[in-house]
């Protein structure tokens, strides 16, 4: 595991330091925008390095990696998900996505009952509503329920 | 002094603090007893609904949970051996065994009470040391400032994890996320690789939130944690208040306790985890009978509760005197401080005075109410334990996504946080600490501007550091503890040369 996360570090570090050398290092007056940066770059590079030999000098072995668990496809659906609640937040509105993906994971992917479903929906609506659109002003976005909502 | 701490008590005291304290007093508690959700976490996740609070309120609520949560893993640490939180962990050893004797109540009791006393004397330390330190802390310029955050980064990564190799790769990774966006002196752009939206660079809540929140759901989710709540039956006290012995056998660890852990939270690197550990150590060395320890006895739950509230109160010092956490929940407490526009250091007694004495003085009026909340409400902590994880993930999703949208109205702070929800699953997976990274990056401008500040006024010369006497002090405490492990292995080779030798 320490060689791929060594490895993706290493790379990270390349990047950085190539991207601190595109800015000035030292100006007239002592150290510019690059030089922290750059600093960083070379740290990151050389611990890295170290994470990767320190794996070797353990004998750790290059097996076959299983990151994720058991339940990969439950993983994954909730991580598109939740990308998918930043994407489409503002085009369907706050309360349609929370709908939407409360009745998703808790119906089909937990397997909870409609009972249980619908209402941890209400109430996580009204939760959200009173607490942060009336309480604390809030502005969730509308979406095509924009008509639905008085302004203040 | 005493003006000052009235004045810091009529304004703690308002119904609107006391209002916030319950709050944050409540959901601390609340979140110490869940496993897996920590402080850091709900400070983050709360961290959003403090942006229309004034910054003395917002504050008061968001230190609430960090106290309360001490309390609330104690519930879960002595009723099922289950630490609700890291500075509970020791409080199972004798806690639980306690519980299995019939002696819970006692258990939960002295551990509150101890709790109480220890975060009172705490808050007083924190009156009687804050200001001269405030004042000593005046004096320091960007070279001191500079060695004191890098002696603080190295003591975090090396006494707060398995791996300091991996911690240290972290922090240096938090230190580079803090330079995306514009360049504190010069306004230029920097690793923001054309994007509009790193340009204002990455905020600490969607990263925050990602890291621990949605990364901890993601773990969840994955398989690691068992689907039921984790009481399926109920849970009966009996006999709540301990005996007169026991009372007798918690007075000496409290005491102890109570000056160890203040000192220890001071410490970078410090605060409860460290204080509860090095209590259940002391209790243990100094007992008449150590052998006990570990079946059940009331100064192995005693001592380390009352470590670790008292290092709570200490860990605010550094954070209001000097302006630099050295956790990552005060780190994350400085991030609400100047998200309101207010900057903790050795100013904040001169500049808004209100704003220290009303939290310091709202640390009494909070622990008051935990320790009145503690008692009876017992049994109503414990049902939320009944939550079954497939309807508390998706829930806490959902305060994530609201809290990172509040920040700026802005959609891609919730995909922003979502990509390190993902990276914080990562770590875990791969086994690396996020505290680290969140301290670095908090730490991360303030330390390359004094850095730059620093070697702008010696013209370049690294040999400002050394020779200003603080700056080097705090260097050297920085490279001792870099070179620690490589030291112990050496002088563990010379003692084992030297007895062959023999």
């Amino acid at each position: 595991m320490d060689y791929i996360s060594g490895g993706a570090l290493f790379l990270f570090a390349l990047l950085l330091f190539f991207q601190a050398r595109t800015l000035t290092i030292w100006g007239e007056f002592g150290p510019s925008s690059g030089f922290f940066p750059l600093i960083l770059a070379l740290l990151l590079g050389l611990l890295s390095l170290a994470i990767i030999i320190r794996a070797w000098l353990q004998n750790h072995s290059i097996q076959k990696i299983k990151i994720l668990g058991p339940k990969k496809r439950k993983f994954f659906l909730y991580l598109a998900l939740f990308f998918a609640f930043g994407f489409f937040l503002k085009t369907i509105g706050y309360f349609l996505m929370l709908v939407a993906f409360l009745a998703f994971i808790l119906k089909f992917v937990e397997k909870q009952s409609w009972k249980t479903t619908l209402g941890i929906i209400a109430i996580s609506a009204a939760v959200s509503y009173f607490l942060f659109v009336n309480f604390l002003s809030v502005p969730l976005p509308e979406g095509p329920l924009s008509l639905l909502f008085v302004p203040k | 002094m005493l003006d000052s701490i009235l004045t810091g008590f009529s304004i703690s005291l308002s119904l609107n603090n006391i209002f916030y304290a319950l709050i944050g007093t409540i959901v601390g508690t609340v979140v110490g007893i869940l496993p897996g959700l920590g402080p850091g976490a709900t400070i983050a996740l709360l961290l959003p609904l403090t942006f229309k609070l004034n910054v003395t309120s917002a504050i008061i609520m968001l230190a609430g949970i960090y106290y309360g949560v001490a309390y609330g893993g104690t519930l879960t640490s002595v009723l099922m051996n289950i630490p609700g939180e890291s500075c509970t962990v020791v409080t199972c050893i004798d806690g639980y065994q306690m519980a299995k004797k019939g002696r819970a109540g006692a258990a939960l009791s002295i551990a509150a009470i101890g709790s109480f006393i220890g975060s009172t004397v705490g808050v007083i330390g924190i009156m009687l040391v804050a200001p001269p330190l405030a004042s000593i802390a005046l004096t320091f310029g960007a070279a001191e400032y500079t060695s004191l955050m890098i002696a603080g980064l190295t003591l975090v990564t090396y006494l707060s994890s398995k791996s300091p190799l991996k911690s240290i790769t972290m922090a240096a990774v938090g230190l580079i996320l803090g330079c995306v966006g514009l360049d504190p002196i010069e306004g230029n752009e920097r690793l923001t690789f054309g994007s509009v939206t790193l340009l204002d660079g990455i905020n600490i809540v969607p990263l925050a939130m990602g890291l621990f929140g949605i990364g901890e759901v993601l773990t969840m989710v994955e398989g690691s944690v068992e689907e039921t709540g984790l009481v399926q039956s109920s849970v009966k006290l009996r006999n709540l208040l301990p005996t007169r012995q026991e009372w007798k056998d918690s007075i000496g660890p409290i005491c102890r306790a109570t000056p160890l852990g203040f000192f220890l939270g001071i410490l970078p690197g410090g605060g409860a985890n460290l204080a509860s550990f090095i209590s259940y150590g002391l209790e243990k060395r100094v007992s008449k009978h150590p052998e006990k320890f570990g079946t059940g006895i009331i100064e192995g739950v005693a001592g380390p509760e009352t470590a670790n509230n008292s290092g709570t109160a200490g860990a605010f010092i550094p954070l209001l005197t000097l302006g630099l956490p050295f956790n990552v929940i005060t780190a994350l407490l400085l991030a609400a401080f100047m998200v309101h526009g207010v900057t903790p250091g050795p100013m904040i007694l001169k500049k808004s005075p209100e704003v220290f004495w009303g939290v310091v003085t709202s640390m009494y009026v909070g622990n008051f109410m935990l320790l009145v909340l503690n008692l009876p409400l017992i049994g109503l902590f414990i049902n939320i334990l009944r939550i079954p994880y497939p309807i508390l993930s998706p829930l806490i999703g959902v305060i994530c996504f609201i809290g990172a949208f509040s920040l700026s109205n802005n959609a891609m702070d919730i995909v922003v946080m979502v990509f390190f929800g993902l990276l914080g699953y990562l770590m875990r997976k791969f086994e690396y600490d996020a505290a680290p990274l969140i301290l670095a990056y908090v730490l991360g401008p303030m330390l390359e501007r004094s850095l730059r500040q620093a070697l702008m006024y010696s013209n370049g010369s690294l040999g400002i550091f050394i020779t200003r006497p603080i700056s080097a002090v705090l260097l050297s405490i920085a490279l001792l503890s870099i070179l620690s492990p490589v030291l112990k292995m050496a002088f563990q080779n010379i003692k084992k040369t030297l007895s062959h030798r023999a």
